[in-house]
C-alpha cells in the first residue's frame, strides 16, 4: 500500500457554482507512475488535478462523494498546505504560478515556505541547477525567460522542494516547439529518477514516449486507460474519433490548403523592405518583403522570441516600422488605414470582450440594427453559441470564449485576419472548427495571418508561410513554393 | 554558487524608510529639505548610476519649481488646489525613491523573512508582496486591453471622448475580469506551494544583521544629525 501515491475509490466532485465536476472515478496511482489525463475540453481533467494537489475541496469549494486519498491523505479531511510538501504543480500559465521576481528567488520559494532549514535547501538548489542544468537561468529575472524556460523554472522550484508528486496542467499550451522539446527532456529525467507524473494534456505528441497509462476523460468520468504501448498503437481514425489530438505527428498529412477566394472583392498587401527593432534594442527582423493575395492563408512560424508577434503587430499597425512600406491594394497605408482593415484575435481572448453580454460583444462597432443582430445571431448558431446570447462573456468557458473571438472575425468586415496563436489549450474538435473557420474566411477573400506552433493545426490549413529565422530575415515561401515537406523540415519533426 | 545575502539587510532599509518617512516631515527649513533630498539622491546614484540620479534630480527640481510658480503666478482654483498637492508630492518623493530601492535591491525571500524578524504580520506582509509583484502584470494587463481596444476602435482618443464612461467602461470590464482570474490563480499556486500565515518560513540565504550593516546604520545617523542640525540652523 506504500507504493500507492493517488487513491480514488467512487469519487465525485461537483463545484459549488454548479461548474462541471467529475464523477465516479476509480483510480488507483502507482509510485513512480507516468500517467497521462487526456479527452475534449470541459471533460475533467483539471479537477481531476486540484483534487491530487489538494485544491479541492479546500480552495474550490463543492460537495465530495467517495473518497481520494493522496499520499495516504483524505483529500476531504486535510488542506491544500498540508499536501505542498508531497505534492508540486506546475500551471498552464506561467505569468501567474510565480511568486517572486528572479529564477534564484523562486527555485527555493517553497522549500522555504516549508520551512526548510537554509543549509537544505542550499543543497538542493545546487542538486537541481545540476540535475536538471539550468545555470544559465540563474541570473536571470522571470520577465527574461522564454516560455519553455519558465516551465523548466516552474518544474525546478518543485523538484528543490523534493517532493514526490509532479502534478502538470497543460504544461505545453504555451510553448514552441523547442520548448516542448525541452520539458519532454525534462520529464524524461524525472521518470528516470522514479518520480511520480501526472500530466493533464491536449496535446500528446511529446508524451508518447513517456506515458506509462493514458486516462481518457469523458463528461467528468474516467472513458477508458490504456496503457502507454497500446495508446501508442492506436490508430489516426482512432484519435480523431474520439476528439483526441495525434500522437505521432508524422502521420499526419501536411496538405497544403487550396482556397480559392471568392471574386467579389480582391484585396492585396505589400510589404517593402520592411525592418523593426524595439527602442534601444537591435533590429527583430531586418529587409522584409513579401505580397499576399485574397485567399492566402499566412502561417507564420519561428522560435519564440524571434518576432513573430511584433510582425504581426507592424503589420495590422499597432506598431510603426523602423523602416520600409506597407500597401494595401497598390497603395500606401498608413497605421490607422491598416489598423481599420484588420481583426486581430488574441492568444488569450479574455481581453477581447468589453461588452456586457454575447449578443452585445457581436454588433459593438456595428450600426445596432436588426441586420446585425440576425447576422449576429446566425454567426453564433454556427460556433454552437446560441442560447448564451445574453450571458456575459467572460462567463463562458475556455472553449467557447475562443469560439467566440473567431465569431467576433467573422463578424467583422475586415479583410485582414491576424491569428496569434488560436489553438492554443484547444481539444482536437474546437482547433478543426478555427481551422475550418480560417478557411472559410479565406475563401470569402480575406487574407489571414496565423501564428502557431501547432503542427496538427498548421499541416492542413496553410497556404503560404513566412519563416521568421534566428539570424534576422524572414523567409517567405510562397502558395507556389510551398509544399507538404516543407512545414515538416521546419517543425524539426524527429524521425 | 553563492548564497550571500543581499547588503544592508532589508531591516536597516526598512528602519531608512521609517526614519527617512518622519524627517521628510519634519523639517522646516527649505536647505535642510533639499540636502536630505540630495543624500537619497546619493544612494540613488550609488545604486542605479548618473543616469537615474539626474532624473530624479531634475524630478523633484521641476515639482519645486511648479510648486513656488502656481504661488507666484495666481491661476484661479489651480493655484488654491495644486500647490499644497504639490508640496505633499515633493515630500513623499524622497520616500518613494527608499521604497523602491528597497523593493529593487532587497530579493523578496529576504524581505518577507525580514518583515517575518521583525514581527510583521504574515497577513500584512504577503498581501504586500503581492501588490509589489503583480504592479508589472497589470500594467502589461493594460496595454493589452488597450491593444485590444485600439484595433477595434474603442480606445481612449479624441474621437471617442463624448463618449467617455463607456470607453472607461471597456478598459475596466476586462480589466477586472483578468485581475480576478490572475489573483485566483496566483493565490492556488502560492497554496500548492506552501505559502501559509500559519506557517514559518525560512530563507535560502544566510539572513543576519553583520557589522557592514551596524556601519551603515552609523552613518545614517550620522547623516540624520547633519541635517536636523542645519534644520536647527532654519536657513
Amino acid at each position: 500500500m506504500q507504493n500507492e501515491k493517488v487513491i480514488c475509490n467512487k469519487f465525485s466532485f461537483a463545484y459549488d457554482s454548479n461548474t462541471f465536476g467529475i464523477h465516479d472515478i476509480d483510480l488507483t496511482i502507482q509510485e513512480g507512475e507516468f500517467i497521462v489525463l487526456t479527452g475534449k475540453s470541459g471533460c475533467g481533467k483539471t479537477t481531476l488535478t486540484r483534487c491530487i494537489n489538494g485544491l479541492i475541496p479546500d480552495f474550490f469549494e463543492g460537495t465530495i462523494t467517495g473518497s481520494c486519498r493522496v499520499c495516504g491523505m483524505d483529500i476531504s479531511e486535510h488542506e491544500t498546505g498540508d499536501y505542498s510538501s508531497y505534492v508540486g504543480s506546475v500551471f498552464q500559465d506561467p505569468r501567474s504560478q510565480f511568486f517572486t521576481l528572479h529564477v534564484k528567488t523562486e527555485i527555493p520559494f517553497p522549500s522555504e515556505n516549508l520551512g526548510t532549514p537554509s543549509p537544505v535547501i542550499q543543497d538542493r538548489f545546487r542538486n537541481t541547477v545540476k540535475q536538471l542544468n539550468i545555470s544559465n537561468l540563474l541570473k536571470k529575472s522571470i520577465f527574461e525567460l522564454s516560455s519553455g524556460e519558465k516551465q523548466k523554472v516552474a518544474i525546478a522550484s518543485i523538484y528543490t522542494a523534493n517532493v514526490q508528486i509532479y502534478v502538470l496542467d497543460e504544461p505545453s499550451a504555451n510553448l514552441d516547439w523547442e520548448g516542448t522539446k525541452q520539458l519532454k527532456k525534462l520529464l524524461g529525467q524525472l521518470k528516470e529518477q522514479g518520480c511520480t507524473i501526472i500530466i493533464s494534456e491536449h496535446k500528446l505528441y511529446y508524451l508518447k514516449d513517456l506515458a506509462d497509462r493514458v486516462v481518457i476523460l469523458k463528461d467528468g468520468q474516467i472513458n477508458t486507460i490504456l496503457s502507454g504501448n497500446e495508446f501508442k498503437a492506436q490508430s489516426t481514425n482512432w484519435f480523431h474519433d474520439n476528439g483526441l489530438r495525434q500522437v505521432n505527428l508524422k502521420d499526419i498529412v501536411c496538405n497544403p490548403a487550396s482556397v480559392k477566394a471568392a471574386t467579389r472583392e480582391q484585396v492585396s498587401v505589400r510589404a517593402e523592405n520592411l525592418s523593426f527593432g524595439y527602442q534601444s534594442k537591435q533590429l527583430l527582423w531586418k529587409d522584409v518583403s513579401f505580397e499576399c493575395q485574397s485567399g492566402d492563408i499566412v502561417g507564420i512560424v519561428g522560435k519564440n522570441g524571434t518576432g513573430k508577434s511584433s510582425l504581426i503587430r507592424v503589420l495590422m499597425g499597432l506598431e510603426k516600422p523602423k523602416s520600409g512600406k506597407i500597401s494595401i491594394a497598390g497603395k500606401y497605408a498608413s497605421k490607422q488605414q491598416r489598423r481599420h482593415k484588420s481583426f486581430y484575435v488574441m492568444q488569450d481572448v479574455d481581453y477581447q470582450f468589453f461588452a456586457g453580454s454575447v449578443i452585445s460583444e457581436m454588433v459593438t462597432g456595428f450600426e445596432k440594427n436588426p441586420t446585425a443582430y440576425e447576422r449576429a445571431r446566425e454567426i453564433l448558431r454556427k460556433f454552437s453559441l446560441e442560447g448564451y446570447e445574453n450571458v456575459h462573456p467572460s462567463t463562458l468557458s475556455g472553449g467557447q470564449k475562443q469560439r467566440l473571438s473567431i465569431a467576433l472575425s467573422c463578424m467583422s468586415d475586415a479583410p485582414f485576419l491576424y491569428f496569434d496563436e488560436p489553438t492554443s489549450g484547444l481539444d482536437a474538435e474546437n482547433m478543426k472548427l478555427v481551422s475550418e473557420t480560417i478557411t472559410e474566411q479565406a475563401a470569402a477573400g480575406k487574407i489571414a495571418f496565423v501564428i502557431t506552433h501547432d503542427y496538427e493545426f498548421a499541416a492542413s490549413l496553410f497556404t503560404s508561410l513566412l519563416v521568421v529565422q534566428d539570424d534576422h530575415s524572414i523567409k517567405r515561401i510562397s502558395p507556389d513554393e510551398y509544399r507538404s515537406e516543407t512545414l515538416s523540415k521546419i517543425f524539426e519533426l524527429e524521425e | 554558487m553563492n548564497f550571500k545575502a543581499s547588503k544592508p539587510d532589508a531591516r536597516i532599509l526598512i528602519l531608512q524608510i521609517v526614519a527617512a518617512s518622519i524627517l521628510s516631515f519634519y523639517f522646516k527649513s527649505q536647505l535642510a529639505t533639499f540636502c536630505f533630498f540630495l543624500v537619497i539622491d546619493f544612494l540613488i546614484f550609488f545604486w542605479y548610476g548618473a543616469k537615474v540620479f539626474f532624473q530624479r534630480l531634475v524630478a523633484y527640481a521641476c515639482l519645486n519649481a511648479l510648486t513656488w510658480g502656481l504661488l507666484i503666478v495666481e491661476i484661479p482654483v489651480l493655484s488654491v488646489v495644486l500647490p499644497s498637492f504639490l508640496m505633499m508630492i515633493v515630500r513623499v518623493f524622497p520616500i518613494y525613491l527608499l521604497l523602491k530601492l528597497l523593493m529593487d535591491k532587497t530579493p523578496m525571500d529576504e524581505l518577507l523573512y525580514s518583515l517575518d524578524a521583525i514581527h510583521i504580520p504574515k497577513s500584512l506582509s504577503i498581501p504586500l508582496m503581492v501588490v509589489y509583484r503583480y504592479v508589472p502584470t497589470i500594467l502589461q494587463e493594460f496595454c493589452y486591453v488597450n491593444e485590444s481596444l485600439k484595433m477595434r476602435g474603442l480606445n481612449l482618443s479624441v474621437r471617442n471622448l463624448k463618449h467617455l464612461i463607456p470607453t472607461i467602461e471597456n478598459y475596466m470590464v476586462p480589466l477586472l475580469f483578468r485581475s480576478e482570474k490572475l489573483s485566483e490563480e496566483l493565490s492556488a499556486a502560492s497554496l500548492c506551494k506552501g505559502l501559509s500565515v500559519e506557517r514559518n518560513r525560512s530563507c535560502c540565504t544566510e539572513v543576519k544583521l553583520t557589522l557592514a550593516d551596524f556601519l551603515y546604520l552609523l552613518g545614517m545617523a550620522v547623516v540624520i544629525c547633519g541635517l536636523l542640525y542645519l534644520d536647527f540652523l532654519n536657513f
